[in-house]
């Protein structure tokens, strides 16, 4: 269940991060808004990403098959 | 000399020990898996310098495209049916099958190359690193021209970040390859996302209907900078192809391949191709024209994405050097008694924060590429003969192995040669590589077949006496 939700919000923010340049190519954002979108994306992409691969490496160390 | 030298090719052979073995059929990885692994691996630090130095040599739209769709698939083709067959065939690493044929004491001196080689690339990814950190700092960059450090700022910056690379490398290698792992999709969506954001600097309207009016006049306008060589067609084509030549031509992806299921895997590589060496290139050149053609990662990222695109340059640089220093560390073990890895990583390290100082490395990246690919591609040729053709030309394979010989004469000076040849060709870096290729092939066949023809006059002698 984790793992379907770490997975999910890591692609949300990633997607984000491509969100935030193409409003802003479109007029719709200024240039400090978008990279302040971008950075904030960016962060929560780490945060997100690495949670993911830590729960990983924990099922592979207690040997779960799900992966 | 020889007891020695045998010493140091039976630790090597113990450092790759775990490799010996040919793959067995239910360790073979899916096809997924190799679309993700050339896909992260191709989008690293140097695509923010390679992509914007095309645009520095002033490389025409057509020329670019073209040269990238036709280079990337010649370097696709290259993985699928020069490498990919040979690894699916052996299910060993070049190391090992490199060792069969032209004996340890080659297989030594081919690991130092890349040792020496490795280091030097890692230098010049801490370079781009170094080029976002010196944002914060006001350090000036070298310029295009520089061959030693250009100012005492650079020294210090580099110095401080390879001697921060090291220290963390040896600190925890594998923790920093996960890590590696989450960033290469951020940095990849890095640069389409800094390419899009500099897109209106250059005039490109929102519905993107004058996008090839403007890349064709200010950003591959076919005008090169100031004091850089222009390139053509044929430059971008080669450079594509060669760019990553060790590991297709040159073999050395026999340990990726090992464990494809089908030698059509190689095709998966067309996700690293076309995704970092196409579109990662393309952004990197939009991004160098929309800061006024300078050569500046690290501004590049600022300018695009703020202080997550610095940081970006700043990471891609790190997670690229830290396998390379890895690598290069695995590969000067053999010449190190008894020593940990982390102080044989440790050396590596110092010697590639040295290199990294000396700014040639970072500003002549293409020439450095061409360099690498060339002198690793004779010992790629000498393995596909020895696989390939001298079933055709019945001579026998792995006579080296079988003789338990330390070298393998023909090998060494078909690599020397072919070399010796490459350099004096009145032909550009670029280019130089395939005829050395196919000169190496024959030579190699040639010496043997010569061979084999005085090793049977005298019993044919003996036969009719």
């Amino acid at each position: 269940m984790w793992k379907i939700v770490l997975s999910s919000l890591a692609c949300i923010s990633l997607l984000c991060c491509l969100a935030a340049p193409l409003i802003y190519f479109l007029g719709r954002i200024s240039e400090k808004n978008y990279k302040g979108i971008f950075l904030l994306a960016s962060v929560f992409w780490f945060f997100f990403a690495s949670l993911r691969v830590l729960q990983r490496k924990n099922d592979q160390k207690s040997g779960s098959i799900g992966e | 000399m020889a007891i020695s030298f045998s010493r140091i090719t039976d630790r090597m052979d113990h450092l790759y020990e775990f490799d010996r073995e040919p793959v067995s059929s239910d360790k073979l990885q899916t096809g997924a898996r190799f679309a993700g692994l050339f896909a992260g691996e191709h989008v690293a630090a140097t695509e923010f310098v390679i992509g914007a130095f095309f645009v520095l040599h002033g490389v025409s739209l057509y020329d670019l495209f073209l040269g990238l769709i036709l280079g990337n698939l010649l370097a696709v083709l290259s993985w699928t049916f020069i490498c990919a067959p040979i690894a699916t065939r052996t299910r060993l690493t070049l190391y090992w099958y490199l060792r069969k044929i032209a004996g340890p004491g080659l297989n030594l001196i081919y690991n130092l190359a890349n040792a020496i080689l490795y280091c030097i690339l890692a230098g010049a990814m801490i370079a781009v690193s170094a080029t976002a950190l010196g944002l914060a700092f006001g350090i000036a960059i070298p310029s295009l021209d520089d061959v030693l450090p250009s100012s005492f700022g650079w020294i210090c910056l580099t110095l401080a970040i390879g001697i921060i690379f090291t220290i963390l490398a040896v600190l925890g290698f594998e923790k920093l390859s996960r890590f590696a792992q989450v960033c290469s999709p951020w940095i990849f969506i890095l640069f389409i996302a800094g390419a899009l954001a500099l897109l209106p600097r250059l005039g490109v309207h929102a519905n993107f209907d004058n996008f090839f009016t403007v890349a064709k006049t200010k950003i591959w306008n076919g005008v090169a900078a100031d004091g850089q060589e222009k390139f053509h067609l044929a430059h971008v084509l080669f450079f594509a192809w060669f760019c990553n030549l060790a590991m297709h031509i040159g073999l050395s992806d026999m340990a990726l391949f090992r464990y494809a299921k089908r030698w059509l895997y190689g095709l998966y590589s067309a996700f690293g191709m076309y995704l970092g060496h196409f579109l990662a290139w393309i952004c990197s050149g939009i991004m160098v024209a929309a800061i006024g053609r300078e050569m500046h990662p690290g501004l590049m990222a600022f300018e695009a994405a703020g202080l997550a695109g610095a940081a970006g340059v700043f990471i891609a640089g790190w997670t690229t050097a830290n396998p390379t220093l890895y690598r290069a560390g695995l590969a000067l073990q053999v010449i190190t008694p008894n020593w940990p890895r982390w102080k044989v990583t440790l050396s590596a390290g110092l010697l590639t924060t040295i290199l990294s100082c000396f700014p040639v490395f970072f500003v002549k990246l293409l020439d450095y590429v061409a360099i690498y690919g060339l002198i690793l591609m004779p010992v790629g040729a000498i393995v596909i003969a020895e696989h390939w053709l001298f079933p055709l030309f019945k001579i026998e394979q792995y006579q080296t192995g079988k003789n338990k010989k330390l070298f393998n004469g023909r090998a060494l000076i078909v690599w020397a040669g072919t070399l010796l040849v490459c350099y004096f060709l009145p032909i550009h870096l670029f280019f130089r590589w395939l005829p050395g290729y196919i000169l190496a092939l024959v030579a190699y066949v040639l010496l043997h077949v010569i061979r084999k023809k005085q090793d049977v006059k005298p019993g044919f002698a003996k036969e009719t006496i």
